[in-house]
């Protein structure tokens, strides 16, 4: 492990935290409509788009009405991300001139892109024109962010209004987070990538000669083009992660250089970590923001150096073999099978990371490279339901989740009834609670168990064993929990695994979201208890060792014997 | 063909989920 490494990822963490809490404020403040007073322009655009949609801004909802809200938005967005890669061929911005995508990648697709996972089982660069890549895929990244934020914003107000019957105006929150949140930083920081080298055009492909001659003797070199650092910026912001070429992250033109990975990693979590701030703020105290945080940190930091760990270690095959996989002056040791030179292990692993503990996707080195114990990483950061520090919005949520799961624990314990924020947590909310939390589970660990009993499963194994169980594991972990990045290896472009896959992006989507506002529905409408003596806080070291317990709890019971039968045995295979 | 297939399943997926939305909301009212 190097201290490198370390620093590089203290760092990031560092400065998203820094910026993450004014940001967290002043997302609060747009929210509740403070921020727009200031300004007649944003009030104008804003008033526009009501105007056009046929919004009424000052009438809020309960969550049923949120919920369908949310349902009808995300469907007709289905529908035409769908639409547009049927069409392509027949529409403007196709220099390369692509056909339509396959049916069953389209619908893959088009449902990755707006349930926020943004698995590729395509090739960007030789299956989507200009167009697609913008007004379907790039779109989504804004609005099925947005959508993460809302529903996170309409829980904390269910927490934080008392006697309520409403917990917004879904349409409202979802412009007013598109319009003065995501577009003005994702803006800034496009600009700030094509200052880097990440491209931005219209072109035809390029066909350029080699320097060095390539496979077949041929000098011949095809650069693909496009308006990349635009997609990019959203990407990572919106923590989407699906990537406008098929290398990612690793690609130059997405990511050309240390600096522009350290961007990408900051804007990864920027929104994720501001939210918690957000919720402080909007809750009225900002220890309870800062717990959750803690909380959050402490799951990243210790799953994030187990990564480094064994990255660093490599492979012990190597030594056995006679090859010097040492760390020195003239190499970096360690596995570095799949990664980008110009990154090493520290960047790569720490990347790994980030884009699993949050809903990214993104990747810059190829998981499916890692080491067995380093690869297992990034699969239970997002079997724990990326919590840590999670997708925009989904996060946030998934982890206020967790808190109801942790003080209904301790009330059991205690025999007291349970209470977070001076809301009491009764029968109904804990029921939505189990199924927030067991519907991506069931979800991943059936998908897995049908993909390697069936035939149309087992086919797009490359890696028999051990390893393919792996590869079909992490791809529902990655579909399920709304990630995105594949450990590679599997064949997915196939009808079975783009509509299998589809399905699970789908329910692991809006079958946790839709409970989660049931209780911001349930919680507004409740009064506040006032503390007393016999009150857990729920803003001290306690209650965050409550919380880490809870969500390593029902991660190690429900994904254990599934990790043991794919990257443990696999691990112990590499040592025996 | 297939068109019809894919969009009929969207349009499933978007059914079934409504219902959620719908049984949840009656257990939250007996409740």
């Amino acid at each position: 492990m190097t201290i490198a490494a370390i620093v590089l990822g203290l760092a990031v963490l560092a400065l998203a935290t820094v910026c993450g809490r004014p940001l967290g404020h002043y997302i609060a403040d747009v929210l509740e409509g403070g921020a727009t007073s200031r300004s007649r322009l944003r009030f104008g655009v804003e008033r526009l788009v009501y105007r056009v949609a046929g919004i009424d801004p000052e009438r809020e909802t309960g969550w049923k009405q949120y919920a369908i809200g949310v349902l009808l938005f995300s469907v007709v967005g289905t529908l035409f991300v769908y639409g547009v890669q049927r069409l392509q061929a027949w529409l403007p911005l196709n220099p390369q001139q692509f056909g339509a995508v396959t049916a069953d990648s389209s619908f893959n697709t088009a449902v990755s892109f707006v349930t926020n996972t943004n698995w590729q089982g395509y090739v960007g660069e030789s299956t989507m024109s200009y167009l697609t890549q913008m007004l379907a895929l790039a779109v989504q990244n804004f609005v099925s962010a947005a959508t993460g934020i809302a529903v996170a914003v309409a829980l904390i107000r269910g927490f934080a209004r008392h006697g309520a019957a409403t917990i917004g105006n879904f349409w409202v929150d979802l412009t007013r987070i598109t319009l003065y949140v995501l577009l003005p930083i994702a803006a800034v920081i496009a600009l700030v990538l094509i200052s880097q080298g990440v491209i931005q055009n219209f072109d035809a492909y390029k066909e350029v000669v080699a320097i060095a001659p390539q496979v077949q003797s041929s000098h011949s070199q095809t650069l693909a083009m496009g308006p990349v650092a635009s997609q990019e910026a959203i990407k990572e912001l919106g923590t989407n992660g699906g990537g406008f070429f098929n290398a990612n992250s690793a690609h130059p033109y997405e990511n050309p250089n240390t600096l522009t990975n350290f961007i990408e990693l900051f804007a990864i979590l920027l929104i994720p970590i501001a939210l918690t701030f957000t919720f402080g703020r909007m809750v009225g105290d900002a220890r309870q923001g800062w717990a959750v945080l803690a909380g959050m940190a402490i799951l990243f930091v210790s799953m994030w150096v187990v990564a480094i760990h064994f990255e660093q270690q490599g492979n012990p095959i190597f030594a056995q073999v006679g090859a010097d996989a040492a760390r020195s002056d003239a190499q970096p040791g360690g596995n570095m099978e799949g990664k980008e030179a110009r990154f090493g292990i520290g960047a790569s692993a720490l990347f790994a990371a980030v884009t699993t503990a949050t809903s990214t996707g993104a990747v810059n080195s190829m998981h499916d490279s890692m080491t067995p114990l380093g690869g297992l990483v990034p699969m239970f950061l997002m079997q724990l339901g990326e919590v840590a520090f999670g997708g925009v919005g989904s996060g946030l949520y998934g982890m206020l989740i967790y808190a109801l799961l942790g003080v209904f624990i301790a009330g059991l314990m205690i025999g007291r009834t349970p209470e977070y924020l001076g809301k009491k947590i009764e029968a109904f909310d804990m029921k939505m609670t189990s199924i927030a939390i067991l519907a991506t589970p069931f979800v991943v660990l059936l998908g897995t168990a049908v993909a390697v009993s069936v035939t149309a499963g087992k086919v797009g194994v490359a890696n028999p064993g051990a390893h393919g169980f792996s590869e079909i594991l992490y791809a529902f972990s990655s579909a399920g929990n709304n990630n995105g990045s594949a450990f590679a290896g599997l064949s997915a472009n196939t009808p079975f695994y783009n509509t299998a896959l589809g399905i699970a992006m789908w329910l692991g989507r809006f079958w946790v979201l839709i409970p989660v506002l049931a209780i911001a529905g349930s919680l507004a409408a409740k009064k506040r208890a006032p503390a007393t003596a016999g009150t857990m806080p729920t803003h001290g070291p306690l209650f965050v060792v409550l919380l880490i317990g809870s969500v390593l709890l029902i991660g190690a019971l429900t994904y254990v014997p599934a990790l043991a039968l794919g990257p443990i045995v696999e691990h112990l295979m590499m040592r025996s | 063909m297939q068109d019809l297939v894919f969009i009929g399943l969207i349009v499933v997926l978007y059914a079934t989920t409504h219902a959620l939305v719908v049984a949840l909301s009656r257990l939250g009212r007996i409740e």
